[in-house]
């Protein structure tokens, strides 16, 4: 029973009955034989009463130095600053606002992977009576161009592109510009079939509702592209 | 909750704030510390330590109060953790030595030795060695005796005799009302009458309470 004192915290359970009853016995049995921790348990259950400590020698001047003592070491305290609020400790703001772009971050990939898997559920379903528009060339000459009517519930459709003027290339690409100019998707590799013809199927998601050009070209030597033909498109 | 307890959790919670009712943080720690200067003045006090030291550890309780008012759990009590704080300044302190030897000395209720290093003295009117091995052994015969009470029995009888606590004492460390203490102390003087017989009377006398 001689080599430990309880902590304070667990003296003060025991007063409580907040210990296990092997703990209460082996703290009960503590405090029989040690003078030390019994007295201090009933300085705990007697701290409360108004008159522990009244006959005390004890007078203001002393309760006053006991202030002042505080006060300055509370100055001199330099884990603490005096007066503030050492409280209710709040994260650092630098955390905070990581925590909130992390938060801003992943809720933005999860919408992403969910659009990404809607779009690929649309592209792997089979679709019946995709539209398939004939694309005259014109364009550039300021003709009438081809208005593709898209039914709203094609997820797909196919542009078949006839070129102005024929030729062999070592490739041909296509592109699809903006009203404004500029290129929303491009590629190469497209290949004519046995009418001479060049076929595209788009999501209809790839481009939204407006008007757009496109341009079929044919790569020769040294990459040299020349336009074959130049198309209208309304979406 | 006592009206001070109350009092000083309103306070806690001024300066939690930083301050509240037209006074700063300071002054609500400062009635803090003003509520409870004494108690912990007395605190100290009561366990040997030089006036002086009585005042600075005062002071260091309230130094740890004020660092640990962000992390004070309310449900555990005020006056609970302003002693465990206390406490551990009084063990901190006792570890450097400075307090007096009278407190803080443990005996064993096992054997009845003297404390390590330290001699027995005989009192004046000290029994011839005969007789004192006779009561030694009395008293040997009565521990063992005691050993056999029933726990809780057994550990109020050991605080009344060898400690001599009060009944109300005893009552708090054993978390029972002052009547159980005093029957538990009627029937472990019964047993140990019964069991002892004539060295009874000698070696345990009568308890007055």
């Amino acid at each position: 029973m001689k080599d430990f004192h309880p902590e304070p915290d667990e003296l003060a359970a025991d007063l409580a009955g907040e210990l296990s009853p092997e703990e209460e016995k082996r703290v009960q049995d503590h405090l029989v034989a040690c003078r030390e921790c019994s007295e201090l348990l009933l300085d705990l259950a007697a701290l409360g009463d108004p008159d522990y400590g009244a006959d005390e020698p004890f007078t203001p001047a002393d309760a006053d130095a006991v202030w002042e003592g505080v006060r300055k070491r509370i100055g001199h305290e330099e884990t603490v600053l005096p007066f503030r609020a050492p409280v209710r400790t709040s994260p650092p703001r630098w955390l905070a606002a990581l925590a909130a772009t992390l938060l801003v971050a992943v809720l933005g990939l999860s919408l992403w992977v969910a659009s990404l898997r809607r779009a690929v559920e649309d592209l792997s379903r089979p679709q019946i009576n995709a539209p398939v528009i004939d694309l005259q060339p014109g364009a550039r000459r300021g003709e009438a161009t081809a208005t593709a009517e898209v039914p709203a519930a094609a997820r797909l459709f196919t542009l078949v592109l006839l070129p102005e003027r024929r030729g062999t290339y070592e490739d041909y690409e296509a592109e699809i510009a903006g009203a404004d100019g500029a290129t929303v998707w491009r590629e190469r590799g497209l290949e004519p079939n046995a009418f001479g013809s060049f076929s595209l199927t788009l999501p209809r998601r790839t481009l939204g509702p407006g008007n757009y050009r496109v341009r079929l070209s044919g790569i020769g030597p040294g990459g040299r592209r020349e336009l074959l033909g130049e198309y209208g498109l309304r979406l | 909750m006592g009206e001070r307890s109350e009092t000083a959790l309103a306070l806690l919670d001024e300066l939690q704030a930083g301050g509240a009712g037209g006074h700063s943080a300071e002054e609500s720690f400062r009635r803090l510390c003003g509520l409870y200067s004494r108690p912990l003045f007395h605190f100290f006090a009561k366990r040997g330590f030089p006036r002086e030291d009585c005042l600075d550890l005062t002071q260091e309780t309230f130094l740890g109060i004020y660092k640990g008012v962000g992390s004070f759990r309310r449900e555990a009590g005020f006056e609970t953790w302003l002693w465990k704080i206390a406490t551990n300044a009084f063990r901190k302190r006792l570890r450097h030595g400075t307090a007096d030897k009278r407190y803080g000395q443990e005996v064993s209720l096992d054997t009845g030795e003297a404390p390590e290093g330290e001699a027995r003295e005989l009192p004046a009117g000290t029994p011839a060695p005969g007789e004192d091995l006779l009561r030694e052994e009395r008293a040997r015969l009565l521990r063992a005796a005691i050993e056999r009470l029933p726990e809780q029995m057994r550990r109020c009888l050991q605080l009344r005799v060898y400690r001599d606590m009060k009944y109300r004492e005893i009552a708090v460390l054993m978390r029972l009302s002052p009547e159980t203490v005093k029957v538990h102390l009627f029937q472990a003087r019964k047993r140990l009458q019964q069991e002892l017989g004539n060295y009874f009377r000698e070696l345990l006398p009568e308890d007055e309470g």
